[in-house]
């Protein structure tokens, strides 16, 4: 799954708050011998998969799951001290770095096994065909990472866990790739046996794009508590999440006790939670990702965008045909600015999501953690920046 | 030489042309850029480490002028082709916090704080327009008719040779506007925060290179302190010769504030080509001036990597050629010999009112 914004890329601004007052060792007067570029530079001599804070991986096996999804099998560093894999918690995601021609892009994925104590990593990826001009970092993984290729993981982030103590019934949902991280909790309940009833409820196109087919099948027939329902939108038509109370009616389970977990792109789960909400379930808990929004052609001076100081924990609402700089000015925000026709990087900042556009050569920027110049790109998408 | 000057409808056709050919670079970036500025620093740091070594452990004259080779070369690739251009941004596409334009700090005593002010804003927006860009003339050598000349200029041969030798140092002062500090226009509370960024920095590089270096070379103090005294004199020359060719050779243009009030896009470009000049040679010598032999591509598209000016540089002139602008560019010697009469020539007052020089155009 994609584009869960965990931030790992580096950030000056934060760099620069928290920077207090260094060791001695961190004096500039020591360089190079203190520089961690040069020690970094000789310890991957040494070992090509080191990183200062990222822990190095391998690609060890790859999985063909469906059409468009493939397994990566990843084996993480054990031994380096102070940055090795530790294990995760089924349900969390990793944020992966790679260099892409030059360039590191970092992006999040769910994992999909359960358990991890030995450095295998599963990341089940589906390849994003929406983003056109643009690089797509996961079509980029789909044709040339191949076995034995090298990257760095984060150590595992998130809250979408299941809790330690276990007791009432679950209910799983997701859509499309966002399977992912609901098959590692699946597997995880399973290897302590299922005592308790689970409803796992799945919405994807059709029987040739679910993933993870075989191992559903052999967890229904090991645990017979287990209910699985596949709803194919090209059969069955959309999936109606008001289904679901019908569906937890009609499996005798207790809505107040039920423990709800839901993945899935944005706009199905927020859908989702809210039909759950009415079905009088308390316990939901969401993880959900989307791609880029689809962008107008021609840029609409009369649409407004949000856009939000992630440091400053402001958010002001800016107009699409502007720059972002004057816009926020007239606000009567005032960034850091210098020549204002896009040469000097005085005002540049990172956004950490969302689209703009560099209004005078047409650059589209919709990645998240790109670099900015505020006097010349305009916000296309509702912004987050790290301001 | 006269200045070209073309119509609205020409300069915009003119802006586009050059903004399709920064475009196509973008496109285009990817890992051969990126395996060069890595490659550079480098071999700057295996210069640096080969020069300090050297003067540290070495006895003879021989190691030592080896040794402060090294350094000055060492420094002059840091300096020039790794800092000057990873602080225009030309380098922030790689998402990587070492060649960052907002963190990257260099081995000269210019704080990138003051430099990213005086260079980045201030002389690249406004390059060569008189009493806007610091950098023509550093607001002590006349080297234009244009420009009011006082008692004062007829020593600049010998500031100009100061200036030279102690380069890094005009360029540290330079954000501290000390000229107006003398005329009575800033005060010593201002002056004295201004002084902050430039303190730190400059009494680190001092540190770094008088007390720390020699210190740990014991007995070989004043080896190790001459030799550094030596390569960043070598340095400050240096850049100071090659920074000059850039935009005072005898065929570049300067600008009034009128002239540049409300320029487009396409006049900010022809300005930019006008103000500069390039360098003709080897491929090492382009690397050993930071690619500022390609003064003209550079200040077109400053946030380009610098090496892909080598390339645009045939596309610009053919592009010159087409709109009829002079293309600035010759070897070394002709265009260093176009500064030095300059200094020289503008020491003395104008033999006429210069207002009739700049009607002539």
């Amino acid at each position: 799954m994609q584009a869960i914004t965990a931030d790992l890329t580096f950030n000056p601004t934060l760099a620069k708050q928290s920077g207090k007052a260094g060791h001695w060792f961190e004096s500039p007067l020591l360089r190079p011998f203190n520089e961690p570029a040069v020690w970094q530079a000789a310890a991957k001599w040494v070992n090509p998969l080191y990183h200062p804070r990222l822990i190095g991986a391998r690609v060890v096996r790859i999985i063909d799951e469906a059409p468009e999804v493939k397994t990566y099998v990843l084996q993480c560093n054990q031994r380096a001290p102070g940055k090795r894999w530790l294990g995760h918690s089924a349900g969390q995601h990793v944020a992966v770095t790679l260099l892409i021609n030059g360039r590191l892009h970092t992006r999040a994925f769910s994992i999909s096994n359960a358990d991890s104590c030995h450095g295998a990593v599963h990341l089940t990826i589906k390849q994003n065909c929406h983003s056109a001009h643009r690089l797509s970092v996961s079509r980029w993984m789909h044709a040339h990472l191949k076995i034995g290729a090298k990257l760095a993981v984060s150590p595992p982030d998130g809250q979408f866990v299941l809790p330690t103590v276990q007791t009432g019934a679950i209910l799983m949902l997701s859509a499309g790739s966002g399977i992912t991280p609901l098959m590692a909790m699946l597997k995880a309940l399973a290897s302590r046996a299922i005592t308790q009833p689970i409803l796992f409820v799945h919405v994807c196109r059709n029987l040739a794009d679910l993933i993870f087919a075989d191992t559903l099948k052999r967890l229904q027939q090991a645990h017979p508590t287990l209910m699985l329902k596949l709803h194919f939108s090209a059969i069955d038509g959309g999936f109606d999440p008001q289904a679901l109370a019908a569906m937890i009616a009609e499996n005798d389970l207790d809505a107040s006790q039920l423990q709800a977990f839901i993945c899935g792109p944005n706009a199905f789960a927020d859908c989702a939670k809210a039909a759950l909400r009415a079905a009088h379930v308390s316990q939901i808990q969401l993880e959900r990702f989307g791609g880029a929004p689809a962008l107008a052609d021609t840029i609409n001076g009369e649409t407004a965008h949000e856009v939000s100081f992630e440091l400053a924990k402001q958010s002001f609402t800016v107009p699409q045909g502007i720059a972002l700089l004057p816009a926020l000015e007239a606000l009567g925000v005032n960034p850091e600015f210098g020549c204002r026709i896009g040469i000097c990087k005085t005002c540049q900042c990172l956004k950490v999501s969302g689209t703009t556009q560099n209004l005078s050569t047409g650059e589209l920027s919709d990645a998240p953690n790109e670099w900015i110049t505020l006097c010349v790109n305009a916000a296309r998408t509702p912004l987050t920046l790290a301001l | 030489m006269a200045k070209t000057h073309l119509n609205a409808e020409q300069l915009s056709a003119f802006g586009s042309e050059l903004d399709q050919l920064s475009a196509d670079v973008r496109a285009d970036l990817g890992a051969s850029d990126a395996a060069h500025i890595r490659r550079v620093l480098n071999q700057s740091r295996i210069a640096a480490a080969a020069g300090r070594g050297l003067l540290m452990f070495g006895f003879d004259p021989f190691t030592w002028i080896i040794g402060v080779l090294a350094l000055a070369k060492a420094k002059i690739l840091e300096n020039m082709e790794v800092g000057h251009n990873v602080l225009h941004g030309q380098y922030d596409w790689m998402n990587d916090p070492n060649f960052n334009s907002r963190t990257y700090d260099w081995d000269i005593a210019c704080h990138p704080k003051n430099w990213r002010q005086t260079h980045n804003i201030e002389h690249h927006s406004h390059t060569n327009v008189l009493g806007k860009d610091d950098d023509y003339g550093y607001g002590l050598l006349r080297l234009a008719p244009e420009q009011r000349w006082g008692k004062i200029h007829l020593f600049q041969p010998i500031s100009c040779a100061l200036l030279m030798l102690l380069f890094q140092w005009g360029v540290a002062i330079q954000d501290l506007k000390l000229g107006r500090f003398f005329k009575g226009k800033m005060s010593v509370a201002e002056l004295s925060e201004r002084a902050k960024p430039f303190l730190q920095k400059s009494s680190r590089q001092l540190f770094k290179d008088y007390l720390l270096f020699p210190a740990l070379a014991f007995f070989n103090w004043p080896r190790v302190l001459l030799g550094n005294l030596a390569a960043n004199l070598i340095r400050n020359v240096w850049t100071n010769v090659i920074i000059f060719c850039g935009h005072f050779t005898e065929h570049a243009q300067v600008y009034s504030k009128e002239e540049v009030e409300n320029e487009s896009k396409g006049a900010w470009y022809l300005r930019q080509m006008q103000g500069s000049s390039n360098l003709l040679g080897s491929r090492y010598f382009y690397l050993m001036t930071g690619h500022l032999s390609h003064q003209i591509e550079h200040h077109l598209f400053p946030d380009l990597p610098a090496p892909r000016y080598i390339e645009l540089a045939p596309k610009v002139r053919a592009i010159c050629e087409k709109y009829g602008v002079h293309y600035n560019a010759a070897g070394f010697w002709q265009q260093y010999f176009g500064v030095i009469k300059r200094v020289f020539l503008y020491a003395l007052p104008n033999r006429r009112a210069p207002q009739i020089a700049t009607l002539a155009v």
